[in-house]
């Protein structure tokens, strides 16, 4: 909510743009043309949008609003987010707008007793974390969706039922122009945490509800702190509980906290409360600046999702499949998982490339990563917020414990999002040669990216499709170039072949000239790897046989083999 | 302290393991689980001095 006297959109910082409502063609009789919808105009509907514009296909998509979100929401991108922004040519824009940070610190009491530092290296391009709200992320996706010409962006379109008909996707919508009914072969639910689509399939998110409450409180504030993630146990100013705090671009500070055992929620978020407590926080802080009210709310901690996230033509995305804890930045990040992991398959069966069983392999590779998030988010939830008396006498003597001795201190890291290896799907082919590969991605795994000599980066090379990655010789380039390009051009969607050389051969796209990209990817002259185009590798081998190759593309496109 | 001699892993499932005792045996019983405990591993340890500086440390930051 807002400070008394401002309205709903009156942000400190940014201007809600005001979309027109869209009138939609069906209303004049003419028939959908696009195969997919999707519905959500939030950061996991945009970016699915995209991705899928990226692939050449057309989508719809649909929301019940004229504007972007409202309120503070997600405020986190990690690398592997901002790896797919890049590929939908958004990085710059990001990257301009963001904050970027490497490390954090928690405190114990008034006492520093852990510091975290994500992995970060000279071979990365993009730092481990990006501050930016959720507002700015909705904006620039927006923008960039219409810019595609392939998004017919549906604002003020809001979806009152969502059904199957003959096996598709069939929409009852409404808008200030008027109702009527949408109906595409596949549709994608990227309606939030109270999606319509689960509730009209009958659908119900199964999970874990934690103890404890968050206030979350968005202020503006002058401070010259750095980016950096700050958790404080047990601090002077909200005793026995928890408290964090994290910076935002145009002076905007996040400053979360759990609720006291006994506190209730009405009398915390009243405003003359709420102005009292975030005063002795900042004094805590040692701020001292003035600072202003944005925003702020109540938050609970779950751990829920779907048994599946595919049923009939509907594809279910972000908040609408899962609900995690904010602790670790995790629900942005896997709802833009989600959507990079769908498009692709989307577009390959739209392109006659693979069958609808592709498809199928969405829930278990994107269910298998909610639940390796679920059991980290619940590891951390439980440090924040004790879930009984035990744990929570464990959760103090750890904590004492870490003000003196260093063992004790990696209860405090707060396990951040990481990229899923999709090791165990259908669509990975696991190489018999597996022990001898000395480094570089597995099977399942994402690209690692690299610092070329002429300071660009690995990832910077990626092809738009799937990506057969060779590290070639001088001699064996071109014979192994036409053999693999042969081989794509059997398909429709884009297959191409990536070269790295350690010297100038006529194919080779990338010179590794001190070698060091062949030895972190454990490669020799004649080694390949497919990756998909989501950057998850699906097969690399050592010395690279042009059947095995084809066989590994046709796992990857859940074709027959 | 001495070198530690546990994984970190092995660390989290003996947290979580008390946890679990502690909210079994009740309010009344933690302390009593905990100081029996604490005899049992000073048994096992078989070092005194041992015993006796983690006595001390347990004792700080109360």
């Amino acid at each position: 909510m807002r400070p008394d006297g401002r309205d709903r959109y009156a942000s400190l910082y940014f201007d809600y743009p005001k979309f027109d409502v869209f009138e939609a063609s069906e209303l004049h009789g003419e028939p959908t043309t696009a195969k997919v919808a999707i519905i959500g105009a939030g950061p996991v509907g945009l970016v699915a949008a995209l991705e899928l514009a990226r692939h050449g296909v057309a989508s719809v998509l649909l929301d019940d609003k004229t504007t972007v979100n409202d309120g503070s929401r997600a405020l986190c991108l990690a690398r592997h987010s901002m790896e797919t922004l890049q590929q939908l040519g958004l990085a710059e824009k990001f990257l301009s707008a963001a904050l970027g940070w490497t490390s954090g610190r928690s405190y114990y009491k008034s006492e520093e007793v852990f510091r975290l530092h994500m992995p970060h290296s000279a071979h990365e391009r993009f730092m481990p974390m990006y501050n930016l709200q959720q507002q700015y992320i909705e904006q620039y996706l927006a923008q960039a969706a219409r810019a595609t010409g392939l998004v017919e962006m549906r604002w003020g379109n809001a979806v009152t039922r969502a059904s199957v008909v003959d096996g598709k996707a069939h929409l009852e919508v409404s808008s200030a122009h008027g109702d009527y009914t949408l109906t595409t072969p596949y549709c994608i639910a990227a309606d939030g945490a109270r999606s319509v689509v689960r509730r009209d399939l009958g659908l119900r998110l199964n999970g874990d509800a934690y103890e404890g409450k968050y206030v979350i409180a968005d202020i503006r504030i002058e401070s010259s702190f750095p980016t950096e993630r700050r958790a404080f146990f047990d601090p002077a100013v909200n005793p026995g509980a928890t408290l964090l705090v994290h910076k935002q671009p145009h002076g905007i500070w996040r400053i979360d906290w759990q609720l006291q055992p006994g506190e209730s929620e009405q009398e915390v978020l009243a405003e003359p409360a709420m102005r009292k407590k975030i005063t002795a926080i900042l004094a805590m802080l040692g701020e001292t600046e003035p600072w202003e009210l944005e925003w702020w709310g109540v938050y609970k901690a779950y751990t829920l999702c779907l048994d599946d996230y595919r049923h009939g033509p509907y594809f279910f995305s972000g908040d609408a499949a899962h609900l995690v804890p904010i602790f670790g930045v995790r629900g942005l990040n896997s709802g833009i998982a989600d959507s990079g992991n769908i498009a692709w398959k989307l577009a390959c069966v739209l392109n006659s490339d693979a069958p609808d069983a592709l498809l199928d392999s969405y829930s278990p590779e994107r269910r298998g990563a909610t639940m390796e998030v679920f059991e980290n988010a619940s590891k951390s939830t439980a440090f924040m917020t004790p879930p009984t008396r035990g744990f929570r006498l464990m959760r103090d003597a750890v904590l004492s414990l870490s003000l003196r001795h260093s063992f004790a201190k990696p209860f405090l890291n707060p396990r951040q999002s990481t990229p899923y290896t999709y090791a165990d799907s259908d669509l990975s082919t696991q190489g018999v040669q597996l022990s001898e590969w000395s480094s570089g991605p597995e099977a399942g795994a994402p690209l690692i990216n690299h610092n070329l000599s002429d300071g660009s980066y690995l990832l910077d090379h990626l092809p738009h499709g799937f990506c057969l990655l060779a590290f070639v010789g001088r001699d064996q380039g071109a014979t192994l170039t036409t053999d693999l390009r042969t081989l794509s051009a059997q398909y429709n969607s884009s297959i191409e072949v990536l070269c790295i050389c350690r010297d100038g051969s006529a194919e080779a796209a990338i010179i590794d000239a001190d070698g060091t990209l062949f030895q972190r990817y454990g490669a020799s002259e004649g080694s390949v790897y497919l990756v998909r185009p989501d950057r998850h590798v699906v097969a690399r081998w050592l010395e690279v046989d042009i059947s095995n190759a084809e066989e590994a593309l046709l796992g990857a496109l859940a074709r027959t083999v | 302290m001495a070198n530690p001699t546990m994984s970190f892993a092995g660390l989290e499932r003996t947290y979580d393991q008390l946890a679990q005792a502690i909210d079994s045996v009740g309010e009344d019983k933690t302390a009593a689980l905990l100081a029996k405990l604490a005899m049992l591993l000073a048994h096992q340890l078989g070092d005194e001095q041992l015993v006796a500086d983690a006595i001390v440390a347990a004792a700080a930051d109360l």
